[in-house]
């Protein structure tokens, strides 16, 4: 049953899609609209959220403008923002896999 | 300074096999190498590991490895703005530009003004576009020959030859590493750089272990390296009643560099060469890797100061040279043994062949797209545009060795402060026009004007030295940087000015995309 309507493996709500439990759903006007523009009408999902915290880490700057707590010698202000170098990237891991689950697009 | 035979050896040795491999590049994964999207893109092959790098290659420059840290060097914690910068560049690439390349692959589009072209269905906007990134890049191809020019100079290696027979040629080092690069270029396209980076980045990254373990243990750890640093320069200095300062010039530098970097034609050349849309979300979660190394050089400009290189005699010329460019240079000569400043050495030179060869690579594609085929030839066939992108690529490397050659080193580093200025511009028709098609082509015309206008008058108070200016915000000055905030101008005219102009007009110029090309 599921994916019935849609063309690809799991279209871009693939939560709503599986759930669809028989032709009456495509009434349904959100998923009708997510037929017709799936690029266009994809709900928010807030895992997106998660890409707005290394924006918050870097840009407050008065936060991380400090000596203190240094480790090895290196001062807060320089391993704080090398650290978060990594933090952006492993973010960015749950998100890919969040999209790409089930399916061969990204 | 005095030659240095072993190291000069080295570094020969590695320019001359890269050089081959760019020559072999041709052969790799063989496409037909008279269309533009297989000598300008590689034929949109490359995988994610390719593509990293590639981009790796491309956006973390030898003028980048070379400028930060002698930032870091002369000011001390504001030059550590590079590391805010990469780490927002990524959030940014990952959730914008698989968008881009989605269309870019649906609609056959080479260039960024392609797309504009197509979604906007103006080619007086796609030619602003365009032009603003080739204007943008050339100062940039530019800067990567002070990379250039600084090793061979720190190697020894006179920077003017005396060949019998033709008598005093000054820079001959630089012509000859230049004629070479143009030439692989010419025949491999994109292909070339992409094979050379996978060595460059070896060698960048067997430099950088080796500079953030050797350095640190010779210098007596970093505790000591950064006691070394002046008190006042170790972190930026706290906002006052009425004034931010650096702390809002630092934060804002990071945000703008940011939006700005994925503008560059190069980087998009870069993005759209890849295979697929999923290569681009990795490599948002890889490349990194290079921000990371990135971080560790700058952290050179300071062991160069704990190691007190400028004070030391045999590096006076250098600095009289090129000033704190010299800083990273004669650290590695004063710390390193002979081989192996010729390996790093190497690293960074063919550093700047690689972001050099891309970014004639993406002029060539906006001037044969935008400019040759929309204004001058439309009727021209697929070899042909493939040709004249092939010699425009030559043109726009001999102009940025005129550029470094013939012109104080000052303009080109100016131009590219502004460059960064100016590509910011293109935000709202490529980034926002991703999203929406709301804007009206003729209010991002007027946005992107004003952007420029506003953006460039602010980097002339300064007399173009510095790219922050002093915003005055309620009675508090925030310094800023012009790029961010001659965006936000442009941002506002345009969707003001969309607002008027679209009730005006009541049939839109059509858009060639479909929401479908873009997932």
């Amino acid at each position: 049953m599921q994916h019935r309507f849609c063309r690809r493996k799991t279209c871009g709500c693939s939560r709503r899609c599986e759930a669809v439990p028989d032709a009456v759903t495509i009434l349904d006007k959100d998923f009708g609209a997510h037929m017709e523009k799936p690029a266009r009408k994809r709900p928010f999902r807030p895992v997106y959220l998660l890409l707005l915290l290394p924006f918050v880490a870097a840009l407050w700057v008065p936060f991380y403008d400090r000596v203190e707590p240094e480790i090895a010698g290196i001062p807060f202000f320089y391993w704080y923002q090398l650290l978060w170098i990594v933090l952006g990237a492993a973010i960015l891991i749950p998100i890919y896999f969040w999209e790409t689950r089930g399916s061969d697009r990204a | 300074m005095t030659m240095n035979p072993v190291a000069i050896g080295i570094f020969l040795a590695l320019f001359v096999f890269v050089t081959l491999l760019g020559f072999g590049a041709a052969r790799w994964r063989r496409g037909d190498l008279n269309q533009l999207h297989e000598w300008g893109l590689g034929g949109r092959r490359f995988g994610t590991i390719v593509t990293w790098f590639l981009l790796g290659g491309d956006l973390y420059t030898a003028y980048t490895f070379i400028a930060v840290p002698a930032l870091m060097f002369g000011v001390g914690a504001m030059g550590f703005f590079a590391v805010p910068y990469t780490i927002l560049v990524y959030p940014i690439m990952f959730l914008v530009f698989p968008r881009l390349w989605s269309v870019a692959h649906a609609k056959g589009y080479v260039t960024a003004a392609d797309f504009v072209r197509g979604r906007f269905g103006s080619h007086t906007l796609a030619l602003v576009v365009a032009v603003t990134g080739i204007v943008a890049t050339m100062p940039y191809i530019a800067l990567q020959l002070v990379g250039v020019e600084v090793v061979i100079a720190a190697l020894g290696i006179p920077m003017s030859l005396n060949i019998p027979g033709l008598g005093h040629i000054p820079d001959a080092p630089l012509f000859v590493a230049f004629v070479v690069l143009a030439a692989y270029t010419y025949s491999s396209g994109l292909r070339a750089p992409a094979m050379i980076a996978v060595v460059k980045d070896a060698l960048l990254y067997i430099t950088v272990l080796a500079a953030v373990i050797v350095i640190p243990a010779e210098l007596g750890g970093y505790a000591k390296i950064f006691a070394s640093i002046d008190p006042k320069t170790l972190l930026l200095p706290p906002a006052q009643p009425g004034n931010i300062g650096p702390q809002s010039a630092y934060a804002t530098l990071g945000l703008g560099s940011a939006l700005a970097l994925l503008l560059y034609p190069h980087s998009v050349t870069g993005l759209l060469s890849s295979s697929n849309r999923r290569a681009i979300k990795r490599n948002a979660v890889i490349l990194p890797a290079y921000s990371f190394a990135l971080g560790l050089i700058a952290l050179l400009g300071f062991m160069a100061v704990a190691a007190g290189v400028k004070t030391l005699p045999q590096f006076a010329s250098g600095f009289a040279a090129f000033g704190n460019n010299f800083a990273v240079p004669a650290l590695f000569l004063k710390m390193f043994p002979a081989w192996f400043v010729g390996v790093a050495f190497a690293a960074i030179a063919i550093g700047a062949l690689v972001p050099a060869a891309i970014m004639s690579i993406a002029c060539a594609n906006l001037f044969t797209r935008n400019i040759y085929k929309e204004y001058i030839s439309p009727n021209a066939s697929v070899e042909r545009e493939c040709q004249v992108a092939k010699i425009v690529s030559l043109v726009v490397k001999l102009g940025a060795l005129f550029f470094i050659i013939e012109l104080p080193t000052q303009y080109a580093i100016q131009l590219q402060l502004l460059g960064g200025i100016w590509i910011i511009q293109t935000l709202p028709s490529v980034i926002l026009g991703l999203y929406t098609r709301r804007l009206h082509p003729g209010a991002l015309l007027i946005g992107w004007a004003c952007g420029i206008g506003a953006g460039t008058w602010m980097a002339a108070q300064s007399s173009f030295k510095t790219s922050t200016y002093v915003l005055h915000i309620l009675g508090t000055a925030v310094p800023c940087y012009a790029a961010l905030s001659s965006l936000v101008i442009n941002i506002a005219i345009a969707a003001i000015l969309s607002l008027v102009f679209n009730a005006l007009q009541k049939t839109p110029a059509p858009d060639a995309t479909l929401a479908d090309d873009y997932a």
